[in-house]
Protein backbone atom coordinates (compact mmCIF):
# COMPACT_ATOMS: atom_id res chain seq x y z
CA UNK A 1 0.00 0.00 0.00
CA UNK A 2 1.70 3.39 -0.99
CA UNK A 3 1.45 6.07 1.15
CA UNK A 4 -1.15 9.33 0.96
CA UNK A 5 -0.46 12.23 -0.21
CA UNK A 6 -1.64 14.36 2.60
CA UNK A 7 -1.90 13.61 6.31
CA UNK A 8 -4.05 15.11 8.86
CA UNK A 9 -3.07 15.35 12.22
CA UNK A 10 -5.43 16.16 14.88
CA UNK A 11 -4.47 17.94 18.66
CA UNK A 12 -5.63 17.65 21.83
CA UNK A 13 -8.29 20.46 21.62
CA UNK A 14 -9.59 19.21 17.89
CA UNK A 15 -7.88 21.22 15.74
CA UNK A 16 -6.57 19.91 12.73
CA UNK A 17 -3.59 20.02 10.47
CA UNK A 18 -2.81 18.48 6.77
CA UNK A 19 0.04 18.22 5.46
CA UNK A 20 2.62 16.64 2.46
CA UNK A 21 2.71 12.80 4.07
CA UNK A 22 6.58 13.47 2.80
CA UNK A 23 6.97 16.17 6.05
CA UNK A 24 6.58 13.35 8.04
CA UNK A 25 8.77 10.81 7.05
CA UNK A 26 11.44 10.48 9.85
CA UNK A 27 7.94 10.93 12.88
CA UNK A 28 8.57 6.82 14.01
CA UNK A 29 4.85 7.36 14.96
CA UNK A 30 3.40 8.88 11.97
CA UNK A 31 5.00 5.77 9.89
CA UNK A 32 3.86 3.52 12.32
CA UNK A 33 0.60 4.27 12.14
CA UNK A 34 0.70 4.32 8.41
CA UNK A 35 1.41 0.90 8.71
CA UNK A 36 -1.14 -0.03 11.32
CA UNK A 37 -4.64 -1.47 10.31
CA UNK A 38 -7.82 0.88 10.68
CA UNK A 39 -9.01 4.04 9.63
CA UNK A 40 -6.48 6.40 7.94
CA UNK A 41 -8.56 9.41 8.14
CA UNK A 42 -6.74 11.56 10.60
CA UNK A 43 -4.42 10.82 13.22
CA UNK A 44 -4.86 12.06 16.49
CA UNK A 45 -1.92 13.16 18.65
CA UNK A 46 -2.81 14.32 21.90
CA UNK A 47 -0.63 15.97 24.37
CA UNK A 48 0.23 18.42 21.71
CA UNK A 49 -1.04 22.10 21.76
CA UNK A 50 -2.28 23.54 18.00
CA UNK A 51 1.06 25.68 18.77
CA UNK A 52 3.25 23.51 19.49
CA UNK A 53 2.00 21.24 16.35
CA UNK A 54 2.59 24.05 14.35
CA UNK A 55 6.42 24.50 15.25
CA UNK A 56 7.18 21.21 14.87
CA UNK A 57 5.35 20.95 11.17
CA UNK A 58 7.64 23.74 10.45
CA UNK A 59 10.70 22.13 11.33
CA UNK A 60 9.57 18.84 9.30
CA UNK A 61 8.48 21.25 6.82
CA UNK A 62 12.16 22.76 6.49
CA UNK A 63 13.52 19.19 6.99
CA UNK A 64 11.71 17.89 4.63
CA UNK A 65 14.07 17.62 2.21
CA UNK A 66 17.03 16.57 3.75
CA UNK A 67 19.01 13.71 2.70
CA UNK A 68 20.75 12.80 5.92
CA UNK A 69 20.52 9.11 7.21
CA UNK A 70 17.73 9.09 9.77
CA UNK A 71 19.07 9.31 13.04
CA UNK A 72 18.68 5.93 15.42
CA UNK A 73 20.07 7.07 18.20
CA UNK A 74 19.51 10.86 19.93
CA UNK A 75 22.32 10.34 22.19
CA UNK A 76 24.68 8.63 19.12
CA UNK A 77 27.85 9.58 20.24
CA UNK A 78 29.79 8.82 16.99
CA UNK A 79 27.37 11.70 15.30
CA UNK A 80 28.20 14.89 17.08
CA UNK A 81 25.33 17.23 16.90
CA UNK A 82 25.98 20.73 14.64
CA UNK A 83 23.62 23.64 14.85
CA UNK A 84 21.62 24.44 12.13
CA UNK A 85 21.00 28.04 10.90
CA UNK A 86 17.39 26.72 9.71
CA UNK A 87 16.54 25.75 13.58
CA UNK A 88 17.17 28.93 15.24
CA UNK A 89 13.72 29.70 16.26
CA UNK A 90 14.65 26.84 18.89
CA UNK A 91 17.56 29.03 19.89
CA UNK A 92 15.30 32.14 21.61
CA UNK A 93 12.45 30.18 22.67
CA UNK A 94 11.02 30.54 26.37
CA UNK A 95 12.24 27.46 28.25
CA UNK A 96 8.73 26.22 28.84
CA UNK A 97 8.02 26.20 25.60
CA UNK A 98 10.87 24.31 24.58
CA UNK A 99 10.16 21.51 26.86
CA UNK A 100 7.10 21.51 25.08
CA UNK A 101 8.60 20.84 22.25
CA UNK A 102 11.04 18.60 23.34
CA UNK A 103 7.89 16.47 24.82
CA UNK A 104 6.06 16.86 21.28
CA UNK A 105 9.37 15.41 19.63
CA UNK A 106 9.38 12.71 21.81
CA UNK A 107 5.29 11.54 21.82
CA UNK A 108 5.87 12.15 17.58
CA UNK A 109 9.04 9.90 17.66
CA UNK A 110 11.05 12.46 15.70
CA UNK A 111 15.18 11.54 16.75
CA UNK A 112 16.48 14.63 14.88
CA UNK A 113 14.24 17.17 16.36
CA UNK A 114 14.62 15.22 19.68
CA UNK A 115 18.58 15.83 19.29
CA UNK A 116 17.77 19.49 18.83
CA UNK A 117 15.47 20.40 21.70
CA UNK A 118 17.39 17.97 23.99
CA UNK A 119 20.41 19.67 23.02
CA UNK A 120 19.20 22.99 23.18
CA UNK A 121 17.43 22.22 26.48
CA UNK A 122 21.35 20.69 28.14
CA UNK A 123 22.77 23.77 26.67
CA UNK A 124 20.80 25.92 29.14
CA UNK A 125 20.95 23.71 32.10
CA UNK A 126 24.70 23.78 31.86
CA UNK A 127 26.76 25.05 34.73
CA UNK A 128 23.14 25.82 36.86
CA UNK A 129 22.73 24.95 40.80
CA UNK A 130 19.82 22.83 41.47
CA UNK A 131 17.90 25.93 42.11
CA UNK A 132 18.83 27.86 38.82
CA UNK A 133 17.22 24.81 37.44
CA UNK A 134 14.08 24.96 39.48
CA UNK A 135 13.52 28.49 38.85
CA UNK A 136 13.60 27.85 34.81
CA UNK A 137 10.88 25.34 34.86
CA UNK A 138 7.78 25.73 37.02
CA UNK A 139 8.92 26.25 40.74
CA UNK A 140 5.67 24.41 42.37
CA UNK A 141 6.52 21.11 39.86
CA UNK A 142 9.85 21.04 41.18
CA UNK A 143 9.52 21.84 43.73
CA UNK A 144 12.94 20.69 46.72
CA UNK A 145 12.54 17.23 47.60
CA UNK A 146 14.56 15.27 50.02
CA UNK A 147 16.84 13.99 47.93
CA UNK A 148 20.80 13.83 50.23
CA UNK A 149 22.92 15.56 47.86
CA UNK A 150 25.65 15.97 50.80
CA UNK A 151 25.41 12.02 51.16
CA UNK A 152 25.71 11.27 47.52
CA UNK A 153 28.62 13.46 47.24
CA UNK A 154 30.64 11.31 49.64
CA UNK A 155 29.34 8.57 46.94
CA UNK A 156 30.37 9.66 43.94
CA UNK A 157 33.83 11.73 45.34
CA UNK A 158 34.62 15.48 45.19
CA UNK A 159 34.89 15.92 41.56
CA UNK A 160 31.23 16.34 40.94
CA UNK A 161 30.78 20.05 42.26
CA UNK A 162 27.07 21.13 43.42
CA UNK A 163 27.99 24.30 42.19
CA UNK A 164 30.03 26.43 40.15
CA UNK B 1 4.47 8.97 27.14
CA UNK B 2 4.04 6.96 30.13
CA UNK B 3 0.45 6.07 30.70
CA UNK B 4 0.74 7.04 34.90
CA UNK B 5 1.93 9.94 34.42
CA UNK B 6 -0.49 13.28 34.34
CA UNK B 7 -0.02 15.27 31.40
CA UNK B 8 0.92 18.79 31.71
CA UNK B 9 2.45 20.86 29.19
CA UNK B 10 5.70 23.22 30.25
CA UNK B 11 6.19 21.02 33.20
CA UNK B 12 9.53 19.01 33.35
CA UNK B 13 7.87 16.41 35.37
CA UNK B 14 5.47 15.47 32.62
CA UNK B 15 7.86 14.76 30.15
CA UNK B 16 8.19 11.26 29.66
CA UNK B 17 11.27 9.41 31.11
CA UNK B 18 13.03 8.82 27.76
CA UNK B 19 13.08 12.74 27.02
CA UNK B 20 14.58 13.36 30.51
CA UNK B 21 17.18 10.57 29.65
CA UNK B 22 18.01 12.24 26.21
CA UNK B 23 18.45 15.70 28.34
CA UNK B 24 20.55 14.32 30.67
CA UNK B 25 22.72 12.01 28.14
CA UNK B 26 23.73 15.32 26.63
CA UNK B 27 24.72 17.33 29.89
CA UNK B 28 28.29 17.34 31.30
CA UNK B 29 28.52 14.91 34.41
CA UNK B 30 28.87 17.34 36.82
CA UNK B 31 25.41 19.53 35.14
CA UNK B 32 23.90 15.50 35.31
CA UNK B 33 24.09 15.96 39.09
CA UNK B 34 22.92 19.35 39.19
CA UNK B 35 20.03 18.35 37.56
CA UNK B 36 19.58 15.27 39.12
CA UNK B 37 18.94 17.40 42.87
CA UNK B 38 16.48 18.97 41.00
CA UNK B 39 13.92 17.07 42.43
CA UNK B 40 13.03 13.54 43.52
CA UNK B 41 11.92 11.86 40.04
CA UNK B 42 15.12 13.50 37.96
CA UNK B 43 17.19 12.18 41.08
CA UNK B 44 15.56 8.40 39.74
CA UNK B 45 15.85 9.15 36.00
CA UNK B 46 19.66 10.73 36.63
CA UNK B 47 20.85 7.88 38.20
CA UNK B 48 19.90 5.39 35.83
CA UNK B 49 22.91 2.73 34.95
CA UNK B 50 22.10 3.92 31.23
CA UNK B 51 22.90 7.58 31.51
CA UNK B 52 26.00 6.89 33.15
CA UNK B 53 26.88 4.19 30.99
CA UNK B 54 26.66 6.51 28.30
CA UNK B 55 28.97 9.32 30.04
CA UNK B 56 31.64 7.15 30.65
CA UNK B 57 31.29 6.05 26.91
CA UNK B 58 31.29 9.36 25.99
CA UNK B 59 33.90 11.04 28.32
CA UNK B 60 36.38 8.28 28.89
CA UNK B 61 35.63 6.04 25.92
CA UNK B 62 34.60 2.86 28.09
CA UNK B 63 31.80 0.98 27.74
CA UNK B 64 32.24 -2.33 30.13
CA UNK B 65 32.52 -2.28 33.82
CA UNK B 66 33.77 -4.64 36.56
CA UNK B 67 31.39 -6.39 38.96
CA UNK B 68 30.57 -5.07 42.09
CA UNK B 69 30.08 -1.15 41.46
CA UNK B 70 27.78 1.14 39.37
CA UNK B 71 28.06 3.06 36.40
CA UNK B 72 28.23 6.37 38.27
CA UNK B 73 30.81 5.13 40.94
CA UNK B 74 33.07 3.58 37.73
CA UNK B 75 32.36 7.10 36.20
CA UNK B 76 34.53 9.34 39.18
CA UNK B 77 36.62 6.28 39.98
CA UNK B 78 40.66 6.95 38.82
CA UNK B 79 40.02 3.31 37.35
CA UNK B 80 38.37 4.20 34.55
CA UNK B 81 41.39 6.04 33.16
CA UNK B 82 43.45 3.09 34.10
CA UNK B 83 41.96 0.57 31.87
CA UNK B 84 42.48 -0.02 28.22
CA UNK B 85 39.68 1.81 26.49
CA UNK B 86 40.41 0.00 23.39
CA UNK B 87 38.40 -2.60 24.24
CA UNK B 88 35.29 -1.06 24.04
CA UNK B 89 35.31 -1.31 20.30
CA UNK B 90 35.79 -5.38 20.81
CA UNK B 91 32.37 -7.81 19.97
CA UNK B 92 33.13 -11.02 21.56
CA UNK B 93 30.67 -12.96 18.91
CA UNK B 94 32.77 -11.46 15.89
CA UNK B 95 36.34 -12.12 17.83
CA UNK B 96 34.73 -16.14 18.20
CA UNK B 97 33.57 -16.33 14.66
CA UNK B 98 37.27 -15.05 13.20
CA UNK B 99 38.66 -17.43 15.65
CA UNK B 100 36.83 -20.32 14.55
CA UNK B 101 36.99 -19.47 11.04
CA UNK B 102 40.58 -19.12 11.56
CA UNK B 103 41.16 -22.67 13.03
CA UNK B 104 39.04 -24.35 10.22
CA UNK B 105 41.74 -22.84 7.91
CA UNK B 106 45.33 -21.36 7.59
CA UNK B 107 47.94 -22.13 10.44
CA UNK B 108 50.19 -19.40 9.16
CA UNK B 109 51.41 -16.16 9.47
CA UNK B 110 49.10 -14.03 6.43
CA UNK B 111 51.26 -11.56 5.97
CA UNK B 112 54.43 -12.87 4.53
CA UNK B 113 53.49 -16.86 5.64
CA UNK B 114 56.31 -17.06 8.41
CA UNK B 115 56.51 -20.66 9.91
CA UNK B 116 55.39 -20.30 13.39
CA UNK B 117 53.12 -21.43 15.65
CA UNK B 118 52.99 -18.25 18.06
CA UNK B 119 50.24 -16.24 16.02
CA UNK B 120 48.08 -13.15 17.05
CA UNK B 121 44.69 -11.81 15.78
CA UNK B 122 43.97 -8.43 14.85
CA UNK B 123 40.62 -7.96 17.29
CA UNK B 124 40.22 -4.76 15.33
CA UNK B 125 36.56 -4.92 13.62
CA UNK B 126 36.19 -6.86 10.56
CA UNK B 127 39.53 -7.26 10.21
CA UNK B 128 40.86 -10.67 11.96
CA UNK B 129 44.33 -10.13 10.21
CA UNK B 130 46.77 -13.24 11.69
CA UNK B 131 50.25 -12.32 11.89
CA UNK B 132 53.33 -13.64 14.10
CA UNK B 133 54.62 -12.11 16.95
CA UNK B 134 57.99 -10.35 17.78
CA UNK B 135 59.08 -12.78 20.34
CA UNK B 136 62.48 -15.13 19.67
CA UNK B 137 62.54 -16.70 16.29
CA UNK B 138 59.34 -14.97 14.72
CA UNK B 139 59.36 -11.36 12.37
CA UNK B 140 56.60 -9.23 14.54
CA UNK B 141 54.32 -9.05 11.32
CA UNK B 142 51.55 -8.44 13.89
CA UNK B 143 53.32 -5.07 15.46
CA UNK B 144 54.15 -4.21 11.71
CA UNK B 145 49.96 -4.54 10.67
CA UNK B 146 49.66 -1.97 14.08
CA UNK B 147 51.99 0.66 12.73
CA UNK B 148 50.07 0.88 9.65
CA UNK B 149 46.72 1.01 10.93
CA UNK B 150 46.97 2.41 15.13
CA UNK B 151 43.42 1.72 15.19
CA UNK B 152 44.53 -2.23 14.85
CA UNK B 153 46.19 -2.35 18.68
CA UNK B 154 44.75 -5.22 20.04
CA UNK B 155 45.83 -8.61 19.30
CA UNK B 156 44.76 -12.43 20.72
CA UNK B 157 47.06 -15.00 20.64
CA UNK B 158 45.71 -17.79 19.39
CA UNK B 159 47.13 -20.37 20.76
CA UNK B 160 46.73 -19.03 25.01
CA UNK B 161 43.65 -16.21 24.14
CA UNK B 162 45.91 -13.99 25.98
CA UNK B 163 45.30 -10.33 24.85
CA UNK B 164 47.86 -7.97 23.69
CA UNK B 165 47.48 -4.07 23.51
CA UNK B 166 50.17 -2.39 21.23
CA UNK B 167 48.98 1.36 21.90
CA UNK B 168 48.91 0.66 26.08
CA UNK B 169 51.81 -1.33 25.16
CA UNK B 170 50.55 -4.08 28.05
CA UNK B 171 48.94 -7.19 28.31
CA UNK B 172 45.04 -6.88 28.97
CA UNK B 173 42.73 -8.41 31.48
CA UNK B 174 45.43 -10.18 33.35
CA UNK B 175 45.36 -10.80 37.19
CA UNK B 176 46.82 -7.36 38.05
CA UNK B 177 44.33 -5.31 35.97
CA UNK B 178 41.70 -3.72 36.53
CA UNK B 179 38.01 -5.69 37.70
CA UNK B 180 36.58 -3.42 34.86
CA UNK B 181 39.08 -5.05 31.98
CA UNK B 182 39.57 -8.69 33.64
CA UNK B 183 35.17 -9.16 33.26
CA UNK B 184 35.65 -7.74 30.14
CA UNK B 185 38.71 -10.12 28.81
CA UNK B 186 37.00 -13.17 30.45
CA UNK B 187 33.61 -12.94 29.13
CA UNK B 188 35.72 -13.09 25.67
CA UNK B 189 37.69 -15.94 26.22
CA UNK B 190 35.05 -17.43 27.91
CA UNK B 191 32.59 -17.56 25.28
CA UNK B 192 35.18 -18.73 22.99
CA UNK B 193 36.81 -21.49 25.00
CA UNK B 194 32.84 -22.63 25.35
CA UNK B 195 31.51 -22.51 21.72
CA UNK B 196 34.80 -23.70 20.82
CA UNK B 197 34.31 -27.17 22.80
CA UNK B 198 38.61 -27.69 22.20
CA UNK B 199 40.23 -28.97 25.97
CA UNK B 200 43.55 -28.27 24.50
CA UNK B 201 42.36 -24.33 24.47
CA UNK B 202 40.89 -24.09 28.01
CA UNK B 203 43.92 -26.23 29.94
CA UNK B 204 46.39 -23.03 27.88
CA UNK B 205 43.75 -20.46 28.77
CA UNK B 206 44.04 -21.83 32.31
CA UNK B 207 47.83 -21.32 32.21
CA UNK B 208 47.54 -17.57 31.67
CA UNK B 209 47.00 -16.37 34.92
CA UNK B 210 50.06 -18.42 35.98
CA UNK B 211 52.19 -17.02 32.28
CA UNK B 212 51.30 -13.62 33.71
CA UNK B 213 52.33 -14.14 37.79
CA UNK B 214 55.95 -15.63 35.70
CA UNK B 215 56.23 -12.10 33.48
CA UNK B 216 56.17 -10.06 36.99
CA UNK B 217 58.35 -12.11 38.83
CA UNK B 218 60.83 -12.08 35.67
CA UNK B 219 60.87 -8.04 35.25
CA UNK B 220 61.90 -8.39 39.29
CA UNK B 221 65.00 -6.75 40.29
CA UNK B 222 67.41 -8.20 42.19
CA UNK B 223 68.04 -6.29 45.55
CA UNK B 224 68.78 -8.43 48.35
CA UNK B 225 72.28 -9.27 46.79
CA UNK B 226 71.83 -12.77 46.58
CA UNK B 227 71.71 -13.68 42.92
CA UNK B 228 71.23 -16.93 41.51
CA UNK B 229 72.30 -18.36 37.84
CA UNK B 230 69.98 -19.82 35.66
CA UNK B 231 71.32 -21.34 32.30
CA UNK B 232 69.83 -19.59 29.14
CA UNK B 233 68.60 -22.56 27.46
CA UNK B 234 66.27 -23.35 30.36
CA UNK B 235 65.39 -19.31 30.92
CA UNK B 236 64.35 -19.32 26.76
CA UNK B 237 62.03 -22.24 27.39
CA UNK B 238 60.65 -20.42 30.04
CA UNK B 239 60.06 -17.14 28.26
CA UNK B 240 58.64 -19.29 25.32
CA UNK B 241 55.85 -20.42 27.83
CA UNK B 242 55.11 -16.67 28.94
CA UNK B 243 54.73 -15.80 25.15
CA UNK B 244 52.34 -18.80 24.85
CA UNK B 245 54.07 -22.11 24.60
CA UNK B 246 53.94 -25.43 26.86
CA UNK B 247 55.63 -25.14 30.46
CA UNK B 248 59.22 -26.23 30.02
CA UNK B 249 60.55 -29.02 32.59
CA UNK B 250 62.81 -28.98 36.08
CA UNK B 251 65.44 -25.75 35.81
CA UNK B 252 68.09 -27.53 34.10
CA UNK B 253 71.68 -25.65 34.66
CA UNK B 254 74.13 -28.87 33.46
CA UNK B 255 75.28 -26.76 30.53
CA UNK B 256 76.61 -23.97 32.67
CA UNK B 257 78.75 -27.07 34.51
CA UNK B 258 82.30 -28.89 33.74
CA UNK B 259 82.06 -32.64 33.50
CA UNK B 260 83.95 -32.74 36.75
CA UNK B 261 80.66 -30.77 38.62
CA UNK B 262 82.62 -27.13 39.01
CA UNK B 263 81.22 -24.26 37.35
CA UNK B 264 82.31 -23.60 34.16
CA UNK B 265 84.98 -20.23 34.23
CA UNK B 266 83.90 -19.53 30.25
CA UNK B 267 80.55 -17.93 30.26
CA UNK B 268 79.16 -14.79 30.17
CA UNK B 269 76.09 -12.84 30.56
CA UNK B 270 73.65 -13.22 28.58
CA UNK B 271 74.69 -15.81 26.34
CA UNK B 272 75.08 -18.70 28.31
CA UNK B 273 72.99 -17.59 31.43
CA UNK B 274 71.01 -15.21 33.73
CA UNK B 275 71.05 -13.92 36.98
CA UNK B 276 67.66 -13.92 38.61
CA UNK B 277 66.39 -13.14 42.42
CA UNK B 278 66.67 -15.58 45.13
CA UNK B 279 62.85 -14.74 45.77
CA UNK B 280 62.35 -16.19 41.85
CA UNK B 281 64.53 -18.95 42.78
CA UNK B 282 62.23 -20.38 45.42
CA UNK B 283 59.40 -20.23 43.07
CA UNK B 284 60.96 -22.21 40.16
CA UNK B 285 61.92 -24.29 42.41
CA UNK B 286 58.42 -25.01 43.89
CA UNK B 287 56.64 -24.91 40.81
CA UNK B 288 58.92 -26.75 38.47
CA UNK B 289 61.38 -28.17 40.34
CA UNK B 290 65.44 -28.57 39.70
CA UNK B 291 67.50 -31.16 38.30
CA UNK B 292 70.82 -30.44 39.74
CA UNK B 293 72.00 -28.13 42.01
CA UNK B 294 71.71 -24.32 42.97
CA UNK B 295 74.37 -22.18 41.70
CA UNK B 296 74.48 -19.01 43.52
CA UNK B 297 76.99 -16.45 44.93
CA UNK B 298 80.20 -18.69 44.90
CA UNK B 299 80.05 -19.03 41.43
CA UNK B 300 79.35 -15.81 40.38
CA UNK B 301 82.46 -14.44 42.02
CA UNK B 302 84.76 -16.58 39.70
CA UNK B 303 82.20 -15.40 36.82
CA UNK B 304 82.13 -11.47 38.01
CA UNK B 305 86.07 -11.66 37.20
CA UNK B 306 86.18 -13.04 34.28
CA UNK B 307 83.38 -10.78 33.31
CA UNK B 308 85.94 -7.86 34.35
CA UNK B 309 88.70 -9.36 32.31
CA UNK B 310 86.61 -9.67 29.26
Amino acid sequence: MSDPANITLVTMDGTTFTVPSAYLHRSKLVQDWLRSEGDKQAMEVKHVTPFVLQGVLNFCEIHAEDTSEPLADPADPTKPFEADPRDDAFRGMPDDQLLQFTMAADILQIPELVRLTAQEMASRIDGKSPDQIRAMFNPDDLAEEDVDSDNEMGEVGEEGAISK
Amino acid sequence: MEPTKKFTPGYLTGASNEILFEIAKKLLAEDVLNFSYTNRLLHTVCSQDWVWKHLCFRDHGVNFIGPDTSWKRFYYSEDIKKVCRHLSAIDEKESLQSLQQYYSVALKCSIDECNTQKLWMCLAKGCSVVACGRSGDQNGHAEQHYEMDKEHGLVIQIRTLQIWCYTCDKWIGTPNSHPAEKAKVNAITRLICNTMNRPDLQSEVALNSRRQHERDLEEEITNDGKCVLISMIWMKEWCSFMTGNPLPGPVDNRSLLLANGSVNPDMSIPEDFVIISMNTWAYLEQYYGVDGRMLSEGALQILRYRCCVA
